[in-house]
């Protein structure tokens, strides 16, 4: 095979304003013809500096300090900016994470498509049209010739995804760099964005440099795998090989790390100890949390007296019953209206109809002192651990505030120990109360969160997506944390999430949802094993997975 | 008692304002997420100069702002009796230049008259003549000859003086820091003269020596000649403008502190409750910003105006009075100005009350007040510091505007709007009266220059935008 990209010793530092971070450190690693290399790592690895590298679009701040890239035997490190402006696109091109930021929005599909054309090309108009029609079919939109005359808003986050590869695609490129092209993507759309990657890499037998930190995708789509951590690459070896038998500590950590049905009840990443499997929840109970035909409506409105005309009904109709000590996963795809539901059981959203009921009281009914003292009983973990933290506040008086509120403790002296405890219980030092949010990573920051959560002594504690924006092996650590808190307090989670392989892990029930209702409920060994609902299928075969040995 | 102290409304507010600063930097102090940009602003050579030229502005406004009645040189021991009249500290320490009052216009240094006059002498012979200042080089026996000299030696003096008291400021300053550091006098020096500090010590030395000097000299030279001429009643232009420092920065300052509240708690309750109280404030300052600000600047002035005129008894003093008028032009100004601010934070708590630490809040059951205190505006906190920076000198430029088309401060009060537009008519002389607006435009300039310059490094270290952090 030809080799097709070649770095040698590459090195980048990113200069700020106090200090020097070196981020990619003597990187060698070449790319052939017709192969796919996967960039492996978590965030902060270095592996997003590396491919700016190559195309030399780093940021102001950004300096190569040492090595070499040799595209065919040319460097491109060397050449002047004029010359690297005809390569960039041409024969290189990037794919980026984020297709909705990645269009221009107010210049249609079809104009963007041929610009990329023909500022590489001496074509005429029409042969260009022509050319950008055969890329849309090429990528599998449905109607090439009407989707060219159409914006980017008007198209899906896959469409646009494929949008974006048609760009990438316009000039025959030999060097494909794909940065995260499908983290932002829902899992069915992402299964059908790989599959095309990967026909139209081999059709055209580009070299493709696909970055990600998801390891099953690594499996679908790689050739060959290459492990980086700290700016340094720590394995790389021939895709098979790599999941067989990974070489490295480091390697080997990530892949444990994984939450998957195999490894339930067990700690992730650390099989030594086993969890004790004490969920002897109790079938005879109450069911804690009921919720009764949950229907949400957001009105839509319009005109200058602002009548609702139309609701966009985002929940339509869900029930569901939540025992004591239990984990009830909500899955489902963006838009679903799973995060809906989450918020109205916590009143943060008005209901349109159906109950909610908990511990036997109709939650919806409730208000004042009453609805206050359920408050405490309620709570919830979100999604995002940097905005769901006061930057402003110490993370002790975060902590305090919800106890305070609901007046868990009245002594000052009781809830600072109570504090310590809390940290201590999530696993973070105890000076850590005395510091602002922005000196944790994110990791720390959903300790954070689930401190400040357990402060009132929840039973249930809603999960908005506690992990999905935290790299594997801080997932782990964070869903072991949760499941320990779960056998030592006894309280309910209901898990909100669109990741199967968490839900295998550590949900005993699971209810699928799709467009505002449940499809399919029962337990996890039902639903994962034997689904019978059709979009439940669709769904578990999308999900990339990682077999081992 | 030597004097009796009075203290005027701007002056209680004024005094209230500089508590309030005091307050905010001591808190600062003890909170590192605060501390931290503002670190930032000092440690950026720009930022600490521009700090040091408006501190000593500061000051002079702070000195001018202490007014007392003088006690009366009279001889009955029993009681005292005080002068009418309110004069304020700084007028004490510049006292040659107040009541070195000459006849009319003369130039700046000048040991003559502007104007020739006829003039008799005992003799019977009568001579048009430019004739010798009262005060101005009074001491010289032949101007022509000896001024230069003289004024050489004076500026000697002057730089003489400043030095000796920019090394007292440096003494102590570096005493100061050795002794908060803990670590030897000698170290202290070395880490300063090499330039090892985080902070920008040399541009700040080299400023506060400029400062030193320039005070020092121009008190001694303004001792014995008009620095910058007299005016058309023959007062000193030096005097009047750095009187005019302290209108200018209270009409800066106290608009502030009248504009700020209102657009703060409107501003977030718009953006926090929606509905029909966004509704009825976006109203309110649409309707007040479609007004012109001019037209109601001038309604308002003529109104206080003709109240004033009606009930000239309540007021003990001119003084008093345009004190006040000085007040309600901050007040108007203050309406007129919290419309912008309060719309940037309407927007801001918009996307601040979707954070998931508000839900969080609303989730503990949080009232909905504690949350507007506690986790919205401290968030937005960084606009609101921005705008005022940008705001203040864009005020001083309001006030030198309103007050050439006469609707600004009290012609009693000295200001550099008064000035320049008194220069107006002087412009049209032959030959040409230059000194009067010159120096309001250098003092002005100056002033409105630095706070520029200081906003700039104030946007970048504040907001997260521009600096990428935080």
């Amino acid at each position: 095979m030809n080799t097709l990209l070649h770095i040698d010793n590459l090195s980048t530092d990113i200069q700020l304003s106090d200090r020097i971070i070196p981020a990619v450190k003597r990187v060698s690693l070449q790319v052939h013809q017709g192969e796919t290399v996967a960039l492996v790592g978590e965030s902060g690895s270095g592996k997003s500096i590396t491919a700016l590298s190559i195309a030399r679009l780093l940021p102001d701040a950004g300096r190569v300090t040492s090595g070499q890239v040799l595209l065919h035997n040319e460097n491109l490190l060397a050449k002047s900016e004029r010359a690297m402006r005809s390569i960039r696109g041409n024969r290189i091109a990037m794919i980026f994470q984020e297709p909705m930021t990645s269009l221009n929005p107010v210049v249609k599909i079809g104009q963007q498509i041929i610009e990329s054309i023909l500022l590489h090309e001496r074509l005429s108009k029409t042969q260009a049209k022509q050319r950008c029609l055969s890329l849309l079919d090429a990528v599998g939109l449905p109607e090439p010739a009407r989707n060219m005359a159409e914006y980017p808003h008007q198209l899906s986050g896959g469409m646009r995804q494929r949008v974006m590869i048609a760009i990438a695609l316009a000039t025959n490129p030999e060097l494909l760099i794909a940065d995260e092209p499908t983290t932002a993507l829902d899992v069915t759309i992402q299964a059908q964005v790989l599959a095309l990657l990967k026909s139209l890499q081999e059709q055209r037998n580009m070299g493709m440099i696909f970055i990600t930190h998801d390891l099953g995708v690594v499996q679908q789509i790689a050739d060959r795998v290459i492990v980086m951590r700290h700016g340094e690459i720590v394995e790389n070896a021939l895709s098979a090989d790599f999941f067989k038998a990974p070489q490295h500590a480091y390697s080997q950590q990530l892949l444990n790390a994984l939450p998957s049905m195999e490894k339930r009840g067990l700690k992730l990443s650390d099989h030594t100890h086993s969890v004790d499997q004490q969920n002897s929840a109790d079938f005879s109970q109450q069911a804690i949390l009921k919720v009764d035909h949950l229907v949400v409506h957001f009105p839509i409105k319009a005109g200058v007296l602002k009548t609702t005309v139309g609701h966009v009904k985002a929940v339509n109709g869900v029930s569901f019953e939540l025992n004591p000590g239990r984990t009830l996963a909500l899955v489902g795809e963006s838009g679903c209206g799973k995060t809906t539901v989450g918020k109205s059981i916590l009143q943060l959203l008005s209901v349109t109809a159906g109950a909610i009921e908990f511990s036997g009281d109709n939650l919806l009914a409730l208000k004042g002192e009453q609805l206050l003292n359920k408050r405490r009983d309620l709570q919830i973990i979100f999604q995002d651990p940097y905005s769901s933290l006061n930057p402003r506040m110490l993370i002790g008086d975060i902590i305090e505030e919800g106890m305070i509120a609901l007046g868990a403790d009245s002594l000052a002296s009781e809830r600072s120990a109570e504090i310590d405890e809390l940290l201590h219980q999530v696993g973070l030092p105890e000076d850590a109360r005395n510091r602002y949010p922005h000196e944790f990573s994110g990791g720390q920051r959903q300790r954070i969160c689930i401190a400040r959560a357990l402060a009132v002594k929840p039973k249930v504690i809603i999960c908005d997506e506690p992990t999905s924006a935290l790299d594997v092996s801080v997932q782990a650590q964070v869903l072991n944390l949760l499941k320990d808190l779960q056998n030592k307090l006894g309280m309910s989670y209901l898990f909100i999430t669109h990741d199967m392989a968490v839900v295998s892990y550590l949900a005993d029930d699971v209810a699928v949802m799709n467009e505002g209702v449940i499809v399919e409920q029962g337990s996890v060994q039902e639903v994962l094993t034997q689904p019978k609902h059709a979009y439940t299928k669709r769904l578990l075969s999308a999900v990339p997975h990682v077999s081992t040995g | 008692m030597p004097f009796q102290p009075v203290i005027l409304i701007t002056d209680a507010l004024f005094f209230l304002l500089t508590a309030v600063l005091v307050i905010f930097v001591l808190m600062i102090r003890t909170r590192p997420h605060l501390k931290r940009p503002w670190q930032k602003v000092i440690q950026r050579s720009t930022g600490a100069v521009s700090l040091c030229v408006l501190l000593t502005y500061y000051a002079v406004a702070l000195l001018d702002s202490m007014h007392f009645h003088p006690r009366l040189d009279t001889q009955v021991a029993a009681e005292y009796q005080y002068a009418n009249e309110i004069v304020s500290v700084l007028d004490v320490i510049m006292t040659p230049m107040r009541t070195q009052v000459e006849k009319t216009f003369s130039a700046p240094l000048s040991a003559y008259s502007f104007s020739k006059e006829m003039i008799q002498y005992d003799d019977g012979r009568v001579e048009h003549v430019y004739p010798r200042l009262k005060y101005g080089g009074a001491h010289l026996s032949d101007p022509g000859i000896e001024k230069l000299a003289d004024l050489g030696q004076l500026l000697l003096r002057g730089i003489a003086l400043g030095l000796f008291g920019w090394a007292v400021i440096m003494g102590t300053f570096i005493l100061l820091s050795t002794a908060s550091s803990g670590q030897a006098l000698k170290h202290q020096l070395h880490t300063m003269i090499k330039d090892k500090s985080d902070y920008p010590i040399g541009a700040v030395s080299v400023t506060l020596g400029l400062i030193a000097v320039l005070i020092a000299s121009s008190m001694v030279v303004g001792s014995q000649y008009h620095l910058f001429g007299t005016d058309k009643v023959g007062q000193d232009v030096f005097y009047q403008a750095i009187k005019s420092i302290r209108t200018g920065v209270l009409i800066g300052a106290l608009t502030t502190l009248v504009m700020l509240p209102v657009a703060i708690i409107l501003g977030s309750m718009a953006g926090f409750f929606r509905g029909w109280v966004d509704d009825v404030i976006q109203y309110i300052y649409t309707t007040l910003n479609s007004i012109p600000n001019v037209l109601l600047i001038a309604a308002s002035v003529l109104l206080i105006q003709v109240y004033m005129n009606n009930n000239a008894d309540s007021f003990d003093s001119l003084t008093e009075r345009a004190d006040m008028r000085l007040l309600f032009l901050c007040l108007i100004l203050g309406i007129t100005s919290w419309t912008g601010l309060c719309r940037l934070l309407r927007a801001e708590t918009f996307k601040l009350r979707e954070m998931e630490y508000i839900q969080a809040a609303t989730a503990f059951g949080v009232s909905k007040y504690k949350i507007l205190a506690r986790h919205i505006m401290p968030n937005f906190m960084h606009i609101v510091l921005i705008t005022v920076v940008i705001d203040f000198s864009g005020l001083v430029l309001a006030e030198a505007v309103l007050s050439y088309i006469n609707i600004g401060v009290d012609p009693a009060t000295n200001s550099w709007g008064n000035m320049i537009n008194q220069a107006r008519l002087e412009m049209a002389r032959e030959p040409v009266v230059w000194w009067s607006l010159s120096a309001a435009f250098i003092f002005m300039f100056v002033l409105v220059l630095f706070a520029n310059l200081f906003a700039d490094v104030v946007r970048d270290a504040l907001d997260p935008r521009v600096s990428g952090s935080d």
